[in-house]
Formats: structure tokens, sequence, C-alpha cells
């Protein structure tokens, strides 16, 4: 359809809503800001740029998961407490740690500067701990670090390698509910598998270089803007 | 030399079909539509600015044909691994035009040439 024709349906009002309309003719963009297509050939066309199926931009991914983290008790350093098997064996039994596992759910994005070289940011979300006056739990209610990693990819997937730093705000029942803010230093190890050209599914495994017996654990599923992460 | 309506090659990892569309410019220009498909992991170039286009008059002449692209748009660019992609693009002539020949390899920075021809009269 010519532009003359196009212009004298719009006013006509016989062109439907992804025609272009006569006050859009110059740019595509009509009064409410929404752009429609006259045409699809290259040259004609105003609203979609040439190559938009191209893979162009920074290779990023982001990345949602659940995480189980293993805090030390509100005392501070974790104490260990023995527990007698038996009244009649001296010998302690394994050591229970003073603390508490709680779940959280953990976003992030990051960018692949390299193949082998990753930063993201993340934020975790927690529950909180069980209000339990008898207990000497602390558990994450929110959280945020950047990471840096290193990372080697696999035929089947990645493994990798970060640390991450940050804060975080917990909760804890040390004798009565209180929180309170804390850095955080992890390093951690993470393997993951493709699901799909632009999806993985993994595993995070990581612990704290400021608390030694902190540990965390996790799952999560991630997307990338490039086909295996651009690696093949 | 294959001469259809529309027509499909596979050069390498892309996997390609140009098919005539009617003219919509005012010049009815002839115009190719051009889909592809990678069909590996890896991305492929897709070259449509640098492949070789020549249109076949009824007289038999031959003439080389350029996009048309007044904006500079057309580019080489990166299809990435397991992806797909459509364009339109309009070729003018000054003389009436019965077929287009585009050499696919081309697209894909291939050789040798794959020339594919479409007869723009279908659209007629």
């Amino acid at each position: 359809m010519s532009r003359i024709g196009v212009m004298l349906a719009g006013v006509l009002g016989v062109v439907g809503a992804t025609e272009v309309r006569a006050d859009d003719l110059d740019s595509g963009v009509g009064l409410d800001g929404t752009c429609t297509e006259s045409d699809t050939v290259v040259g004609y066309r105003r609203c979609s740029p040439y190559a938009s199926w191209s893979r162009s931009g920074p290779n990023v991914f982001a990345e949602l998961g659940v995480n189980a983290r293993f805090l030390v008790g509100a005392s501070g350093a974790p104490t260990i407490a023995y527990r007698r098997v038996g009244t009649s064996s001296p010998e302690p039994a394994a050591p229970a740690k003073d603390g508490a596992i709680g779940f959280s759910f953990v976003e992030r994005i990051g960018v692949r500067i390299t193949s082998a070289l990753y930063i993201a940011v993340e934020a975790e979300l927690g529950s909180g701990v069980e209000i339990n006056e008898d207990a000497n739990d602390r558990a994450l209610l929110i959280g945020g670090a950047g990471v840096a990693g290193l990372r080697l990819p696999l035929h089947v997937g990645s493994i990798s390698a970060e640390i991450a730093g940050g804060g975080r705000v917990v909760e804890d029942t040390g004798g009565r509910l209180s929180t309170s803010n804390e850095a955080i230093v992890e390093v951690r190890g993470r393997a993951s598998l493709w699901v799909s050209p632009w999806c993985t599914f993994g595993a995070v495994a990581g612990k704290s270089l400021i608390q030694r017996d902190e540990w965390m654990m996790g799952v999560f599923l991630s997307a990338d803007t490039f086909a295996f992460a651009g690696d093949r | 030399m294959t001469r259809s309506s529309g027509t499909r090659a596979t050069i390498g990892c892309l996997d390609l079909a140009i098919t005539p569309r009617a003219p919509v410019s005012p010049e009815r220009y002839p115009v190719l539509a051009y889909e592809f498909g990678n069909r590996c992991d890896s991305p492929v170039v897709v070259d449509l600015a640098a492949m070789p286009v020549i249109g076949r008059a009824a007289d038999g002449q031959s003439y080389a044909l350029a996009p048309y692209d007044p904006h500079g748009e057309i580019r080489e660019a990166v299809l990435d691994g397991r992806s797909y992609g459509s364009e339109r693009i309009a070729y003018p002539s000054a003389v009436e035009l019965i077929d287009v020949c585009v050499d696919a390899a081309a697209i894909a920075r291939h050789a040798p040439a794959q020339w594919l021809c479409v007869m723009t009269d279908a659209v007629r």
C-alpha cells in the first residue's frame, strides 16, 4: 500500500490497529506513543530496526534459586554442645552446633565479561527464624551481595568458583527476637547443566569466610541472553 | 541454478528460504522475503548487505541489484545458535524484472557461490 493510500485509509478509518495512521506517517509513532507499522520491508518500516533477530548486547544471565543456609547461634562464636548417649558412656556423642538452617529465595543478575569471568549482583530474601525463646537460632531476613567468579565452560554446562561480598539482616532468638546487620564474605562453588540453549539448572554450595562454621547450599534456574552463554 | 517462486537452501548451519513478495513501494521494486534459521549451537553470520543479487529482465539482460536501504541499516549481523529471523528487502530496478537471483552461500560467508533464483512475476 502506498503512503498516500495509507494516509487515505487512515483518514477514512478503514485501517486496523496494525496499520499506520495519518498522524504517524513520518516517525511511525502516534500521538499516544505507540508505534504501528505500515510495512515490513527494510527502508519502509519504522518501528522495528533491521536485524532485531541478531545476537547483540552484553552476555547477561539472570537466576532464581532457593538456598539453605546454616547460621551459627546468636551467642557469636559457635558453641559445641556434647550430648551423652546413655548414662553409662563417658564419651561424648557427635557434637551439635548452636545454630539453625534457614531457607531463602535468591535472585541475581550478572554479565559474563569473558567466557571465563563474570560479575553479578544478588538479592536474597529469607523467612527469618521461628519464634522459640528456648532456641538460639539465627536466620536470614534479607541480604545483598556483589559476586565475581571464574567459570569453566563444559559441553553439558559449566562449573564455576566465585566470591561474594555484601551485607545481610538476620533475625535471631538469642533470648528475645531481634535483628542485626552483618557483613557477608563467602566462597562458593557452582555447577550447572544446560536444559535448553538459553536455560540452565544448577546447584551451589558455599562457606562463609567470616564465620567459618556457616555454610549454604542451593539450587537455581538460570536464563541467558546468548545461546549456551556464547560458549559454543 | 534453480528457479522457482520460492526456494530453500542450507548453507553450513544456516537454513534459508527466499520468497518473492508483492511490491509495496510506489515504485513497485521487487521484494524478497528472507527467512533463516541456525541449526547449530554456535552463532553464524548473516550478511544480507554484501551478498551478490542479480535481476534478469524479459529480454534476457542481467542487472546487478543493490538493496533499498535509505537509512543504511542493512549490515552483517550474528544469528545466535538455535535462533531464527527474517527480513524483507526491496531491490530497486529501473527495468521490469522476471527473476531475481541471490548468491545464498554469500549470506553465510560461504563459498563456492550457490545461486538461488525466484520469479518476481509470480506475485504480480
